[in-house]
């Protein structure tokens, strides 16, 4: 029996004595994010992770000003090798990022590393259809992280003085419309609703207006348009009537929201990670309320989910398995707490809206709860390809024009989607 | 009699300060709105004094936040660097152009010309290539290196360096100097005004960059002070709009401190080398 216990123990000694050293010795991630801002909770999660992992040390690069912007890095870095351990790409460049990466092996399919972790896990801490964010061709590229859609803001004391029930968001489009239009007539220097799809910086919002009526953008290859149906129609016709009927004037995305934060706008639609930001413009002007985004096919309909997903690039051994530790971190309830709390994000894991991590604090911020309340709501960000960027612009001037009333909307539909057919063939 | 002159005197005075005014108009714009708290930089109307004096909040958090203290010391290293070899490479090269008399001397100011008409973006691809194989990206070599020859400062100073008495030359030569020897002791120091005209436009110029330093520094340890600054504006959440303004106060600070001191040489620079 001593002997026994004697042997065991140096046998485990043994066992453990090269992994003290192999533990640590330090591993530096080089990890890559877009949007300098998102330091806020970037540098919080990271300082967590290395309480926890005191072997595995995380340096940010300079952050790139935007996705557009990273994006074009990480394809510089592919060319030259300089490519970051780890990066947060968003969600409409992943598929172009991983489709690129991929044949070289400069990408990682996560897929094995969450099997390992077992069913229960993966089950217990991710939707399916979270998890589905990540996924190109069939493969585990992105570990979703952050994510949103868009959900309304809205001035309670203008809904309520043209006799609206501010407790009451309306969660259909003809009952917003009319209710921007009783705005206008209550307040006739203020706008009712202002859906800037004229100066979004991406489609994100004309996709949104699509897809909660039940509609794609994309056909089920992705490789045509398919927007051009019913709901497309239903869609431009009113982005046509939030001008006509509830008082939108077409200005610029950032005028919107300053005029929205000045009490001169009834509603607006924008993300849920500037919630923080728009409630700090409006300050003590009006008590800031949200409201989930309507949906009116309750069976299809959905809203894009904008954000980002962890990559792992490295292709050394090591750095893979501890990159995959940050990953899983990231995307763990703790790790969303944090990024939740700053942004105004809906958390990528299921645990983290319980009771110890988020509970009390969506108490607190009832404003926060719109976002999270449409999660089973979340589509994927539809993405055109490498034109990407060029139909954007092509489809917000059509759009624009339909707005101002210079094409009536049904021809306009018909030349964005030709047009849109068009330059995805190249 | 004295009517008559005061009258154009303010008149051209009254045009000149609306310029000035028009000029000054955005750094008051940034100053005002560094000191004043988010919810007041949006308002439905001005009031240029802010309700609540956000100033030292956001002057804190424009150099705890990001990374701006080290990213301005970057700058200064950078700029610095820059300025130097430029001159270093540029003064003799400019004093050859204006005073030897070499074979090919017409083709060579041919290609300064040349020279001065390709942007950076030109030569992008083929630099960053070049500092990716020889593994120099993110250095400050990197950061300073496209910009050590300067086609515009050869112009500049050859066009100052034509001015300078021919007699001054011959006599030095014959009490025996070289040619390197005149280039310091005898142009160079002639040539303050254009070299101060020189350092501001390059200083200014190195120090507000963003396209190359976005391109070859990946390590927020190398940032630039526009690297610096965009730490609190990006479009996906939105910025911090007073923490911004501090940062661009911080920045361009300076900048206009280098060109109050240098104000005097700088100007007389502009005029006798016959650049506008």
């Amino acid at each position: 029996m001593f002997t026994r216990r004697t042997t065991l123990l140096a046998g485990a000694a043994v066992l453990a004595a090269p992994a003290i050293p192999r533990a640590q010795a330090p591993v530096t991630l080089d990890v890559l994010f877009a949007n300098p801002s998102f330091a806020r909770f970037f540098n919080p999660i990271a300082e967590a992770f290395t309480r926890a992992n005191p072997d595995v040390r995380i340096a940010f690069r300079q952050p790139a000003p935007s996705y557009d912007d990273q994006h074009q890095a990480l394809l510089r870095g592919a060319l030259t090798n300089q490519l970051p351990d780890v990066t947060f790409p968003g969600f409409n460049r992943l598929p172009e990022l991983a489709r690129t990466l991929a044949p070289r092996n400069q990408i990682l399919d996560l897929a094995p590393l969450i099997a390992e972790e077992g069913a229960a896990w993966k089950g217990e801490n991710f939707a399916d259809r979270m998890l589905a964010l990540g996924q190109v061709d069939g493969k585990q590229y992105g570990m979703p992280f952050n994510a949103s859609s868009p959900i309304a803001y809205y001035n309670p004391e203008l809904v309520a003085r043209a006799g609206g029930n501010p407790d009451a968001f309306p969660t259909s489009w003809d009952a917003v419309v009319a209710l921007g239009g009783r705005i206008k007539a209550a307040a006739p220097q203020a706008m009712g609703v202002s859906y800037y799809i004229n100066s979004f910086d991406s489609d994100w919002l004309w996709q949104a207006l699509i897809q909660q009526g039940g509609g794609r953008m994309l056909n089920e290859a992705g490789n045509a348009p398919a927007f051009g149906d019913a709901a497309g129609r239903a869609a431009i016709t009113l982005a046509r009537r939030f001008v006509t009927e509830s008082g939108m004037g077409l200005i610029g995305a950032d005028q919107n929201r300053q005029q929205f934060a000045t009490g001169g706008t009834g509603i607006i639609f924008d993300s849920p990670a500037r919630l923080n930001v728009i409630t700090g413009l409006v300050g003590g002007r009006f008590p800031l309320r949200t409201a989930p985004y309507p949906i009116t096919d309750q069976a299809r309909g959905g809203v894009p989910t904008g954000g980002n997903a962890a990559v792992i690039l490295t292709r050394d051994a090591a750095r893979r398995a501890a990159a995959w530790r940050y990953v899983k971190f990231s995307a763990g309830p703790e790790a969303q707490t944090i990024a939740v709390q700053m942004t105004g994000y809906l958390p990528t894991n299921k645990r983290a809206t319980a009771e110890q991590f988020l509970g009390n604090w969506y108490r607190e911020n009832p404003n926060a709860q719109a976002a999270a309340r449409q999660a089973d709501r979340s589509l994927p960000w539809e993405d055109y390809g490498a034109n990407g960027p060029r139909i954007h612009r092509m489809q917000q001037e059509v759009l624009t024009a339909v707005m101002r009333g210079d094409i009536a909307p049904e021809p306009g539909l018909e030349r964005m989607v030709s047009q849109t057919a068009q330059m995805m063939r190249g | 009699m004295r009517r008559r002159r005061i009258l154009p005197a303010l008149l051209s005075h009254a045009v000149l300060a609306a310029g000035a005014a028009v000029m000054l108009a955005p750094f008051l714009w940034m100053l005002l709105t560094s000191i004043r708290p988010a919810e007041e930089v949006f308002g439905a109307v001005f009031n240029p004094i802010p309700g609540r004096f956000a100033a030292p909040e956001n002057y804190a958090r424009a150099l705890t936040e990001g990374n701006l203290p080290r990213a301005m010391l970057n700058g200064a290293i950078v700029c610095l660097g820059i300025l130097a070899v430029q001159l270093l490479v540029a003064i003799p090269a400019a004093y050859a152009l204006a005073k030897l008399r070499f074979r090919g001397r017409g083709v060579l100011f041919g290609l300064v010309l040349f020279g001065l008409c390709v942007p950076i973006q030109v030569p992008a691809l083929p630099l960053y290539l070049a500092l990716a194989q020889t593994d120099l990206l993110d250095s400050y070599f990197a950061l300073m290196a496209p910009f050590f020859l300067t086609v515009f400062g050869m112009f500049l100073f050859r066009q100052f360096f034509r001015a300078y008495p021919d007699e001054v030359l011959d006599a030095a030569r014959l009490d025996g100097m070289g040619e390197f020897e005149i280039v310091w002791r005898l142009a160079a120091p002639a040539a303050v005004p254009a070299i101060a005209a020189f350092s501001v436009f390059s200083v200014v110029a190195h120090w507000n960059d963003l396209y190359w330093p976005l391109i070859v520094v990946t390590s927020s340890e190398l940032a630039t002070p526009p690297l610096g600054i965009l730490a609190f504006r990006d479009t996906e959440s939105g910025g911090n709009y007073g923490a911004l303004m501090a940062g661009a106060a911080l920045v361009t600070a300076p900048l206009i401190l280098a060109f109050l001191v240098a104000r005097r040489a700088f100007l007389r620079g502009i005029t006798m080398t016959g650049l506008r």
